[in-house]
């Protein structure tokens, strides 16, 4: 039986995070807060179903922007994401620590995070985290292996970026403002051609030998995941009269 | 205390075997299957000893002799046969394992992936798992090899770790001087990697010997590594190879060649290709790098023999020698 239950699971978490049967009652507030602002946390990338790397991190602040230690800060995670712990009370240093799941389709999972003030009035932050399907997380496992080194200006203990050495930099792969207004066949055309098939720079070598065109798709598919703001397909174009 | 192979029967104490004890043990050896697994003299290993799992995952509902309690599907069938094989009736031959509920899950899993279709699946769309290898350097070099732990960083025919470059083919790729002087010295050639091969202190001739097996022993089949005389470019070619690597190509982005204008490292630097790697190596590398390293980050430019060949005389006169770090 247990293996029906494995392949239930995300509707099962779904219908978990609605069930007000099933959630612990919530403890009750010591203080209010009049603003809820993000620590840390948003917009990290995770395969569906599977949780975020970093905790997400939210203070409780009062009117002068003073850290408010034991206001209640509830989660919920729209469309099947999971908080764990969903709610309870700010620490001393006003935070308090939840982590997230994201749920079973690809996609933006809002994470949103509440709390009231003195007089009841909810108060909400809303945080982003992005889900990556198997073609994304392809794309990001090929990201990781032949772009990040230049597309990323973070160097990590593991690699140094090489960002800086270029001359035309390389676009962050979440630089949607610039990325989303490229279409599939342009970002196509920049990988497998390189950079002067769109008139750009040389620096961005030509990638179609070395990537297959399912490869390219995977990649295009990562980015398209990551860009922030976020970016949202034209569908279909049609020849105008 | 530490037990040794010689007290472990210290305290057992058996009677001396009759002849119907013996008897009985011959038959539940050959009931249990023991010679399947087992070698035993005078024993052969039973046939048709277990039923063929191949395709267990298209099996009909229909043919399956469910035990009692437990729900007809497949997979509810394949977890009570693995977890409690004896509910299934006491002459079953399987033995009783002490899986944990994970590994149960995943034998399912991997059971129910064994479908008729996957029988016929197109053998591009397999994923095969990487063989292992127990591939041993012999000799002298072997010896120095396994001292000094080689394989925990760098794989070579396919066995050793991931943390530095394949030398499978390392003998196709560098110069002899340069390998001997790298082993006694192990200086960085990739800027922005932390990680440092360490220095081993090997003597003159240890250095030596490894060198020359790593020559005569790793070389690719795919080429000749003498096939192009480094010292037979013509400088008009060198010129044309410094425009290739400087505008059409701009190498310099990820590689360095002239310390003081060059930035990008993404690739090893350059500056000394011309003592350390072998002409015909870097012009094979241009036409396809990963022909030579599966999964180099190098794209493959697919560059014809013309460019490969300027380039590779541009990169041949390289011959600073790297400042050791």
């Amino acid at each position: 039986m247990k293996k029906l239950l494995v392949l239930a699971g995300p509707a099962l978490l779904a219908l978990a995070g609605c069930s007000p049967a099933r959630r612990a009652e919530p403890p009750q507030p010591k203080a209010f807060g009049t603003a809820l602002v993000e620590v840390g946390g948003s917009k990290q990338e995770a395969s569906i179903g599977s949780p975020v790397d970093q905790p997400v991190v939210v203070q409780v602040n009062d009117a002068q922007g003073t850290a408010v230690a034991g206001a209640l800060v509830s989660f919920h995670v729209p469309g099947g994401g999971v908080a764990a712990p969903e709610s309870g009370l700010t620490g001393a240093d006003g935070q308090f620590t939840t982590s997230v799941s994201v749920g079973g389709a690809t996609g933006r999972y809002q994470v949103v995070a509440s709390t009231r003030d003195k007089t009841g009035k909810a108060i909400e932050l809303r945080l982003d985290e992005v889900a990556l399907g198997y073609q994304e997380t392809l794309g990001r496992e090929l990201n990781v292996m032949y772009c990040t080194r230049c597309h990323n200006s973070e160097s990590t203990a593991e690699r140094v970026s090489n960002h800086d050495n270029l001359t035309a930099k390389a676009h962050d792969f979440t630089e949607g403002d610039v990325l989303n207004k490229m279409s599939d066949a342009e970002l196509t055309s920049v990988i497998a051609h390189g950079g002067p098939a769109l008139n750009r720079s040389p620096e961005m070598p030509p990638y179609g030998y070395t990537l297959s065109p399912a490869e390219i798709n995977a990649l295009i598919a990562y980015i398209r995941a990551v860009a922030d703001p976020p970016y949202r397909s034209k569908g279909a174009v049609y020849a105008s009269k | 205390m530490q037990k040794t192979d010689d007290d472990f029967l210290s305290k057992v104490h058996l009677q001396p075997a009759t002849p119907a004890q013996i008897a009985n043990g011959q038959k539940l050896v050959k009931e249990r299957g023991c010679s399947s697994c087992h070698e035993i003299e005078g024993m052969s290993k039973p046939e048709n000893f277990a039923p063929d799992l191949t395709g267990i995952g298209s099996s009909s509902l229909a043919r399956i002799v469910f035990a009692e309690g437990v729900e007809h599907t497949l997979p509810d069938y394949m977890e009570a046969k693995i977890q409690h094989p004896h509910s299934f009736g006491k002459a079953t031959k399987m033995p009783q394992f002490t899986f944990t509920a994970g590994s149960v899950d995943a034998l399912v899993t991997a059971l129910l992936a064994q479908t008729d279709r996957a029988q016929t699946m197109p053998a591009e769309l397999r994923i095969a798992g990487k063989p292992d290898s127990s591939y041993q350097p012999t000799g002298k070099a072997g010896q120095l090899i396994n001292e000094m732990n080689c394989f925990s960083c760098h794989t070579i025919n396919g066995r050793g770790g991931d943390m530095a470059p394949d030398l499978t083919w390392e003998g196709s790729a560098v110069q002899r001087k340069w390998l001997v002087a790298f082993l006694k010295n192990p200086n960085t050639l990739r800027p922005a990697l932390i990680r440092r091969m360490p220095k081993f202190n090997l003597t003159d001739a240890e250095a030596e010997t490894l060198a020359d097996y790593i020559l005569a022993v790793y070389q690719t089949p795919a080429f000749d590594r003498d096939e192009l005389d480094g010292a037979k470019f013509t400088t008009a070619e060198a010129e044309q190879g410094r425009q290739l690597f400087y505008s059409k190509y701009d190498c310099q982005s990820c590689h360095i060649v002239d310390a003081k204008n060059d930035k990008g490292y993404v690739g090893p630097t350059l500056s000394g290709v011309g003592v350390r790697m072998n002409a015909e190596w870097i012009f094979q590398w241009l036409k396809n790098p990963q022909a030579l390293r599966p999964g180099t980050m190098e794209p493959n430019w697919k560059m014809s023999d013309e460019d490969a060949r300027a380039l590779t005389a541009f990169l041949m006169e390289q011959k600073r020698e790297a400042t050791s770090k």
